[in-house]
């Protein structure tokens, strides 16, 4: 093979258009990846250009810390949110993610990119008012690297490897920070095993969000029974077929659970039983039950239909502004058995690999 | 005068698996015929489809027995381990259904994955899908792969109408899988 020039010429006055039609933008104006720029977000992340940060055995492809810093220098990141763009990098190549599915499926998923820890407001994502909106740089660029990269270098664009049919508009970006809740609730991190000195990018391949709006009602139990209409609608590809989804608690919806004295886990286990659904509640909506197929739709014995198995296929995360009660639910675009959320803890540059003892990592290489 | 700058490329250099050629089609190599192993994706229809199309076979070419293997899920290739097994018993591997993006691509990877193991193999696949799959064969190292495809969607038809497509299929599957 012989090995392609690693940059082109552009037109300084024409860059923008030169960049898309060379066929490397999401469609909005990039920053062009010169070379220092590119070694400036390679030193925000600590890793070297051949560093393999990422790998889709079965598209035989690897993300290279190279790709990675030209896509984040293209997405418009500064250097110091690469170690976060790894990270999100790292989760959606996780094989539980099975990002090969998630990105050439016709449902059309967006990559959910969920930052937890003490980096997010260091680099000055938004957690608060509008976080899952527009107008923070952070959030948009670190969440546009995660979907340049993937049409890149892991080949996700229509007419290639992604035969989405419908998409969303979180293909340009689908990022937010969590905003810590108050205890005794424990943020995302220490929910999924980190410190909360961490910080983690949780991925999920999720479609578009639902916003979800209850500003009446302050019990706990119909707080979350409007999350679960949202949850288990018919329309939801992955209802009663057991799948995951990312639910964002504003704060009045948050709060209102919490001071009941309810538990996230509680909450999550709630919604496990409240989001079952019968046969009869998928037909009223014109679905089909699957019979004899890879999806197992098989009556449990309260004679319903799982829309998650279990609390973990639901990613409990408090953001939003205060307001009149309003929080987001993204389903997963497929079942839990084709693709489950996945987290990586951000490495941040500097810091040394782990010492695994006198015992191991003594290899000795012969040329 | 124009002035230009330098810029890095964005993208991946093609690094498609080891190209490789399809398995060589033989005569049965066996006093029984052919062994079938149809690699079903879970797809709705998809099993009828595949048990259709082997009962056409059996009407054309010399089809000594037909074992369906069910994959787990249709977002999955056929693991590794498993079909190095099937290919021990098998003389020829017709996977389906792929009829959606995810699903059509690991379908064909399931054929190729055959080829590679010396076993003729084809993959059914929905006409929406005939350029998407394309793509993925030039990954996957065989370029050009030939296919069996019928009109999109088929997880809506009737048994009848399955069979029917199965029918429609089945000269051109025998002209893949076999020396014609």
């Amino acid at each position: 093979m012989t090995l392609r020039e690693p940059t082109v010429e552009v037109d300084a006055l024409d860059a923008h258009e030169e960049l898309y039609r060379l066929g490397w933008t999401d469609g909005l104006p990039v920053v062009p990846p010169r070379p220092e720029l590119v070694e400036a977000m390679l030193a925000g992340g600590g890793v070297e250009a051949d560093e393999v940060v990422g790998v889709l055995a079965r598209r035989h492809r690897t993300i290279t810390g190279r790709q990675a810093a030209v896509n984040a220098v293209m997405a418009g990141c500064r250097p110091e949110y690469f170690p976060i763009v790894l990270a999100a990098l790292g989760a959606l190549t996780d094989p539980a993610h099975n990002a090969d599915t998630m990105l050439a499926s016709t449902g059309g998923s967006a990559t959910c990119v969920i930052v937890s820890g003490p980096l997010a407001a260091e680099v000055g994502m938004n957690a608060r008012h509008n976080a899952l909106g527009s107008g923070n740089r952070a959030n948009a660029t670190i969440g546009r690297a995660v979907r340049l990269v993937a049409m890149n270098v892991l080949g996700a664009r229509s007419g290639k490897l992604d035969a989405a049919s419908i998409g969303h508009p979180g293909r340009y970006s689908f990022c937010f920070a969590e905003d810590d809740p108050p205890a005794p609730w424990a943020p995302l991190r220490v929910r999924l095993g980190y410190e909360r000195e961490d910080t983690t990018v949780t991925v999920m391949g999720c479609e578009a969000p639902r916003q979800i709006g209850n500003a009446l009602n302050e019990d706990p139990a119909g707080v979350l029974r409007t999350f679960a209409s949202a949850m288990k609608m018919a329309a939801t590809f992955s209802v009663g077929k057991g799948g995951q989804g990312v639910m964002v608690m504003g704060p009045e919806h948050a709060l209102a659970v919490r001071q009941a004295g309810w538990s996230t886990r509680r909450a999550l286990k709630f919604l496990v039983e409240e989001t079952r659904v019968t046969p009869r509640h998928l037909e009223d909506g014109g679905v089909l039950l699957e019979v004899g197929a890879q999806h197992e739709m098989e009556l449990g014995d309260d004679g319903k239909l799982p829309t998650f198995q279990d609390p973990e296929d639901i990613i409990l995360v408090t953001a939003g502004g205060e307001g009149a009660g309003w929080s987001a639910y993204m389903p997963a675009a497929a079942p839990r058995l084709h693709s489950r959320h996945a987290t990586r803890r951000v490495r941040t540059p500097g810091e040394a690999l782990p010492d695994c003892g006198p015992d191991s990592c003594e290899v000795t290489f012969t040329s | 005068m124009t002035t230009t700058i330098t810029v890095c490329r964005p993208d991946a250099e093609e690094a498609p698996e080891r190209p490789a050629q399809r398995a060589e089609r033989t005569a049965p190599p066996g006093p029984d015929g052919y062994r079938v192993a149809l690699i079903d994706n879970g797809k709705p229809q998809a099993r009828l489809l595949l048990e259709s199309l082997a009962e056409e076979l059996r009407a054309r070419i010399d089809v000594g027995s037909v074992e369906v293997v069910s994959k787990a899920g249709a977002g999955e290739p056929i693991d590794d381990a498993l079909a190095a097994e099937i290919a021990q018993r098998a003389d020829v591997a017709i996977a389906a259904l792929g009829d959606c993006g995810a699903c059509s691509a690991c379908s064909l990877r399931d054929a190729i994955a055959f080829e590679r193991l010396d076993v003729p193999a084809t993959v059914v696949i929905t006409d929406a899908f005939v350029g998407h799959v394309g793509h993925f064969a030039d990954t996957l190292g065989m370029p050009g792969y030939p296919t069996l495809v019928v009109p999109h969607p088929v997880s809506s038809k009737d048994a009848e109408h399955v069979r029917r497509l199965a029918e429609g299929l089945a000269d051109a599957a025998v002209a893949q899988v076999t020396p014609g």
